[in-house]
């Protein structure tokens, strides 16, 4: 009896031990996909880069937050295939972890980016490869990077392909784009406060505001919004390193509709 | 009378307190602090007034770290300004357990290999140091004038990257704030948000 449980702990430990020694290049799965199998030329389409990230372990958002990298893209296009905009992000997790916070992903996040095709150029087919890294970490941190490539057909008929229902429903959730005219910020010697006179018109209430722009905020302090009607305004306390406050901010905002449904926009706001 | 000494020593207490809790800032006092390096040899930012000192907080194993120290440009760094007097203090604020925690054989090793060349490297296992600092990543570089007034906090330089060679296209923050207060001349950049890997603090 006592040989067996040993030879039980023994399998056991062996198992566990096996389940614990992560293999560090599969920390991060990346694939390439597009909501077309084939286009017209003219047309417009989308490419989703899907990073995979293994349990426990987080990358970064376009502003990392207090440690960490953003995840980033680099594209080769053929000619005649041109960027329409830039990344288009989910909505980050904030990451709190010794005393820091970080903007990141956990599990599947997608990279969507937009392209268009120019009539003037013949092609036969687009073929699209992307360079992509990311810092992943847990408790340590590893730059990886990887390669994917996708190729789309060219010919009269329009073609949806297999994961162009998940794309939509990426972008029906992801950040809209907003103009802000009205909206402003000032700025006091460890304050920065944010007035969003003009929103959405379908906005009911605003329920958190991310500085995209890099090192601005101290992001372990928690933003205080008070909404107001039609106007909400977002207190944060500014980055011990900011140097030089910037004469326009990024901003995600997110919101709740008229019906209740979580939604977001980014904007760009002057300091006027 | 013992009553009033209560009073005074509970003053006296709050007082410290107070001092202990205020963290580095640009253009304040550098908060004291004492730490003792790989050889036990204490150090007190107090003792180097009237030089320049730089504080660099380290993590050998951070991809950070590696990408300064493989290309050499940290010990290039050191060397330089240690030649000319500075005072330079690697800070290792990794808890026991945690990554860059290293024995001091191991230290020693690193150093060697690297062929380091600070003044000392600090042992800050408890991380008050680097809280007091309010260091969050490695590398987090402190420059210290000889009035003992921080005037630099922040990144070694402006491109957050792992990538050895951002290094040669980078504006390097600490060569200048060091070259321009030495030479008499204003810091242009007194502060940016530093990059790099979180500080293994001890969870306690």
């Amino acid at each position: 009896m006592k040989k067996l449980s040993l030879i039980v702990i023994t399998v056991m430990f062996a198992f566990c031990h096996t389940l614990s020694a992560e293999n560090l290049d599969e920390l991060v799965d990346v694939s390439i996909y597009s909501n077309v199998k084939q286009i017209q030329i003219g047309s417009d389409f989308y490419v989703a880069i899907k990073l995979n990230v293994a349990d426990e372990w987080h990358i970064y958002w376009k502003n990392p937050g207090d440690s960490g990298l953003p995840t980033e893209v680099k594209w080769t296009l053929p000619k005649g295939v041109e960027k329409v905009g830039d990344i288009i992000w989910q909505i980050p997790h904030r990451i709190e972890w010794s005393g820091m916070v970080n903007y990141g992903f956990e599990h599947d996040v997608y990279l969507i980016q937009k392209f268009k095709t120019i009539r003037s150029v013949e092609l036969k087919s687009i073929d699209i490869k992307a360079e992509v890294s990311w810092l992943v970490c847990k408790e340590k941190c590893i730059p990886q990077s990887d390669k994917v490539s996708i190729k789309i057909a060219v010919d009269e008929m329009f073609e949806k392909s297999a994961e162009s229902k998940i794309i939509q429903g990426l972008l029906a959730t992801a950040p809209s784009t907003f103009k802000s005219v009205k909206s402003n910020f000032i700025s006091g010697k460890e304050k920065l406060e944010v007035k969003l006179l003009d929103m959405p018109s379908e906005v009911a209430e605003v329920t958190d505001v991310y500085i995209i722009s890099d090192g601005v905020t101290d992001n372990t302090v928690k933003t205080k919004i008070e909404n107001k009607k039609n106007s909400a305004i977002a207190e944060f306390k500014l980055s011990p390193y900011l140097d030089e406050m910037p004469a326009e901010l990024e901003m995600l905002i997110l919101y709740q509709d008229k019906n209740g449904s979580s939604k977001s926009y980014e904007t760009i706001i002057n300091n006027k | 009378m013992k009553k009033l000494s209560i009073v005074l020593a509970l003053m006296l207490f709050a007082t410290t307190a107070m001092f202990a809790s205020e963290t580095a800032k640009v253009g304040s006092k550098a908060p004291e602090f004492t730490l003792k390096d790989t050889k036990g040899v204490e150090h007190k930012i107090s003792d180097f007034a009237g030089k320049y000192v730089v504080l660099e907080w380290v993590n050998y194993d951070c991809p950070f770290v590696k990408k300064h120290y493989e290309s050499e440009n940290m010990q290039n760094l050191q060397r330089e300004f240690t030649k000319k007097g500075v005072i330079w203090l690697s800070i290792c604020s990794s808890a026991k357990g945690k990554q860059g925690n290293f024995t001091k054989s191991e230290i020693e090793k690193k150093r060697k290999d690297f062929k380091s060349a600070e003044t000392a490297y600090l042992i800050d296992e408890s991380g008050e140091v680097g809280k007091l600092y309010n260091a969050k990543v490695t590398p987090d570089m402190v420059i210290i004038n000889p009035s003992q007034e921080v005037i630099y906090l922040g990144a070694i330089d402006n491109i957050p990257s792992t990538d050895k060679s951002d290094i040669d296209k980078a504006d390097n923050y600490v060569l200048q704030a060091l070259n321009s207060a030495m030479n008499g001349k204003t810091v242009k950049v007194k502060s940016s948000k530093p990059y790099g890997c979180g500080i293994k603090y001890s969870n306690k």
